[in-house]
């Protein structure tokens, strides 16, 4: 007689100590679930990314809580503020030095498209310079805002072909 | 006699200017430096509040005139001194920073900014935007969008294609626009991204000269010249992406061993060119962006810049707006020292005093939410008003939160006060003298953590602070330890100023009534009345209209003075509008403050000063 199979999950019992699961899964569960910002703090939404570090919105739960200072360690930037011409060399220069696989957030209008900022001093938009995975509107945005960007920029991430990437690479 | 007519008597050649506040005299560029060199030595003028040029347009002569504010220490009055220079098409002025160390930033930002030469400066270079930039972005023939030029790195212009093109004043980058940048074919793909570190190292030309030493400060080549090759020194560039350079401030610095042997910051990595923005819009439509200068106090930009624009229409606010105002400015101060004692924490290595501080201005952030609609670019004030009055009940929140802030503050501040680490870091460390202080335009806590009880809610009291009871903490060593008492006694003094404001609110109304050319009128008789709904129209479209004039107003913001100089010929739009930040003239004594400081006492140092680039660089 054949018997439904009422396992959900992982039975150590049944199954020993082997899981079987696509490759791509767990890498993408690894790599969406520890990003490290590199919080390329720039103006007025550095402030609010620190709101999201702090003890009310902790990023931490998202597994971002690691805010890596150097490029080098980083796996996500998060370009919150407005990028001049003077300093887009600079943030080029730092996105250059974060290891692959990586991932950008633009953080508020001026960081997506030069916001109110429309003069002969700004950058229009961090995309010229550097390719973006989630842009977030707001003049600055609320921090749930950019809470909801990293889980935008999880679910991409989860859905990438990082083996294919890997033995491509 | 007043300080005109002696300065008449002494320099015949001065003539009397035309000023709706302070006043104000112009006197030939040939002999600008002995008057102001008078009216400080004769007439107590000590400090050099600020210093700015005009321009009156191409083809109008003279063509440029360079501005200065000087301020009484002793009386707490300005004196505006304007000079016209004299060459049109290479425009030139003499130098102040002989008198007050101070000018030397401001007359580098003149230049940068229109191009007018001071004789005699020390260095002068440009400061805002990058050294090779080919305009001068405050003359009026150059447009807002700005003119192509190449970026300042060959290197990354190389990489990206990307150069400094003029901004779209319409539409946008969301907007396709023919010949625009095409993302996905930007997009890099699997390729060596090392390869910025991959290039070539500049070879020395003598391969016996110290390879470490390549940048070169100000007008290198005559230093190189005469500088020893020494092996040990080194350069370090900190910034413009340090932790703890608060923003985007670079300081370039050469070393021997450990210690600071010269730094040279290097600002303008976040110049949005807000000056140039001001003279095309309304003195409505500029509000937004006084939010952006100090972005931890934008209630304080917001007063301080809607009182600069009520003196030029010669309006007064009625007592609730004040008092709102007030209590809104001081709300913004606890909130930005609070930011400035969690970074400094952050600094020296004590990460629980930023978890702490946050937690309380996430309190201040849902009171100004609740107010006025957003967490912190609140652009609350209106000129002659604010934008909506006080909601039920939010006072009494305010009250609560003062009482709950009080012991908070005290369990935050006693984690570093006696703290032995704390203190070690920050004790004797980046000493800043009376004198230096002065002299180099610094305000706010960093002046007065040098003993220096200068506080223009006292000695200038604006928007009622005349009425409150607070004292003035002021620190004894100026060091960055006292820097740091005065920001915590200062939140406890503005705690007493809410409390006494909201004891005595007065009622009334909360905006300017009899303005109807500067105020909108109320929403409701918009709707039902013509003459309200003309007035609306006329002041969105044509912004509040303004008498011709000068003025300059400063007020007490968290990180010192900020001034505005508003040049009006009239209408809704400024013809020119100065913005005097604190944080610039504060950061200016760095080169001064770091030499012989070890390399760590530079993050003690920048932490100290509490400094924010969004005014510095504006």
């Amino acid at each position: 007689m054949v018997t439904a199979n009422t396992e959900l999950a992982y039975n150590g019992k049944i199954e020993g100590d082997v899981i079987v699961s696509r490759s791509d899964a767990v890498i993408n569960w690894i790599r969406s679930n520890s990003m490290w910002p590199m919080p390329m703090g720039l103006a007025c939404c550095a402030i609010e990314l620190m709101a999201v570090a702090a003890s009310r919105f902790d990023i931490a739960r998202f597994g971002a809580e690691v805010m890596r200072f150097s490029p080098r360690q980083s796996d996500v930037m998060i370009v919150s503020g407005t990028v001049t011409y003077k300093m887009a060399s600079s943030v080029r220069r730092i996105y250059d030095q974060m290891p692959a696989p990586k991932w950008v957030i633009a953080m508020g209008a001026c960081a997506s498209s030069g916001g109110m900022y429309r003069s002969y001093a700004v950058l229009q938009g961090v995309d010229r310079i550097l390719p973006v995975d989630v842009y977030v509107s707001g003049c600055p945005p609320r921090p749930e805002a950019l809470l909801d960007a990293l889980m935008k920029l999880q679910a991409k991430v989860r859905r990438e072909p990082s083996t294919r990437n890997l033995l491509k690479a | 006699m007043s300080v005109q007519e002696a300065l008449k008597s002494r320099f015949p050649q001065a003539a009397e200017r035309a000023s709706l506040d302070h006043p104000a005299v112009g006197v030939p560029a040939a002999e600008l430096v002995a008057v102001l060199a008078w009216l400080r030595a004769e007439q107590g003028f000590d400090a050099l509040a600020d210093l700015t040029a005009v321009d009156w347009a191409e083809g109008v002569s003279p063509r440029f005139t360079v501005v200065y504010h000087l301020y009484s220490t002793a009386r707490h009055d300005y004196i505006r001194v304007a000079a016209d220079c004299p060459n049109d098409a290479a425009p030139e002025a003499p130098s102040v920073s002989a008198l007050w160390a101070g000018a030397n930033w401001h007359e580098r930002e003149v230049f940068d900014m229109f191009g007018i030469r001071f004789s005699g400066h020390p260095d002068l270079r440009r400061i805002l935007m990058w050294d090779g930039y080919p305009h001068h972005p405050l003359r009026k023939e150059f447009p807002l969008a700005g003119i192509e030029a190449e970026l300042s790195d060959p290197e990354i212009a190389a990489e990206t294609q990307v150069k400094v093109k003029p901004a779209p004043m319409a539409g946008g980058p969301f907007v396709a626009v023919e010949g625009g940048i095409n993302l996905s074919e930007t997009e890099p793909t699997a390729k060596d991204e090392s390869w910025a570190e991959k290039n070539e190292k500049p070879v020395a030309a003598d391969p016996e000269a110290p390879a470490s030493v390549q940048v070169a400060f100000g007008d290198s080549a005559a230093r190189a010249a005469a500088a020893e090759p020494d092996a040990d020194r080194m350069s370090l560039s900190m910034g413009p992406s340090h932790p703890s350079t608060h923003g985007v401030l670079r300081v370039q610095m050469e070393l021997d061993g450990e210690v600071v042997i010269k730094a040279d910051p290097v600002v303008g990595y976040l110049h949005r060119g807000d000056e140039k923005i001001a003279e095309n819009m309304t003195y409505n439509q500029f509000v937004p962006y006084t939010d952006r200068l100090d972005y931890l106090a934008p209630l304080a930009n917001n007063m301080a810049y809607a009182i600069a624009v009520e003196k030029l229409a010669k309006l007064e606010v009625p007592p609730r707006c004040q008092a709102i105002r007030v209590v809104t400015a001081e709300m913004a101060r606890i909130s930005s020292h609070l930011m400035g004692l969690g970074a400094f924490g952050i600094d020296v290595g004590a990460w629980t005093v930023f978890l702490y501080t946050f937690t309380e201005r996430e309190k201040l952030y849902k009171l100004f939410e609740e107010l006025t609609g957003a967490r912190f670019t609140t652009s609350y004030t209106r000129i002659g008003g604010v934008s909506r009055d006080v909601p039920p009940g939010w006072l009494e929140r305010v009250d609560l939160f003062c009482k709950e802030f009080l012991p908070s503050l005290e369990e935050t501040m006693a984690l570093l006060t006696r703290n032995k680490i704390f203190m070690d870091r920050t004790v004797g460390i980046g000493v800043i003298s009376k004198e230096d202080a002065l002299a180099y335009g610094l305000t706010g806590p960093n002046l007065r953590g040098s003993g220096v009880a200068l506080d223009l809610r006292k000695d200038r009291p604006y928007s009622g602070y005349e009425q409150y009871d607070f004292d003035v903490p002021v620190g004894t060593q100026g060091d960055c330890y006292d820097r740091y008492l005065v920001r915590g006694e200062e939140m406890r003094q503005s705690v007493r100023i809410i409390q006494q404001a909201i004891a005595k609110f007065p009622g009334g109304p909360w905006h300017a009534v009899d303005a109807p050319r500067i105020f909108l009128p109320p929403k409701e008789k918009i709707l039902t009345s013509m003459e309200e709904l003309i007035q609306n129209f006329m002041l969105v479209t044509e912004g509040p209209q303004m008498p011709a004039g000068e003025v300059y107003f400063e007020a007490e913001n968290p990180k010192g003075v900020l001034g505005f100089y508003i040049v009006s010929k009239g209408g809704g739009v400024p013809w020119r509008l100065k913005i005097r930040s604190p944080s610039f003239c504060n950061l200016s004594i760095l080169p001064k403050t770091c030499v012989g400081a070890m390399v760590a006492d530079i993050v003690s140092i920048l932490g100290s000063f509490d400094f924010v680039m969004g005014e510095c660089d504006r």
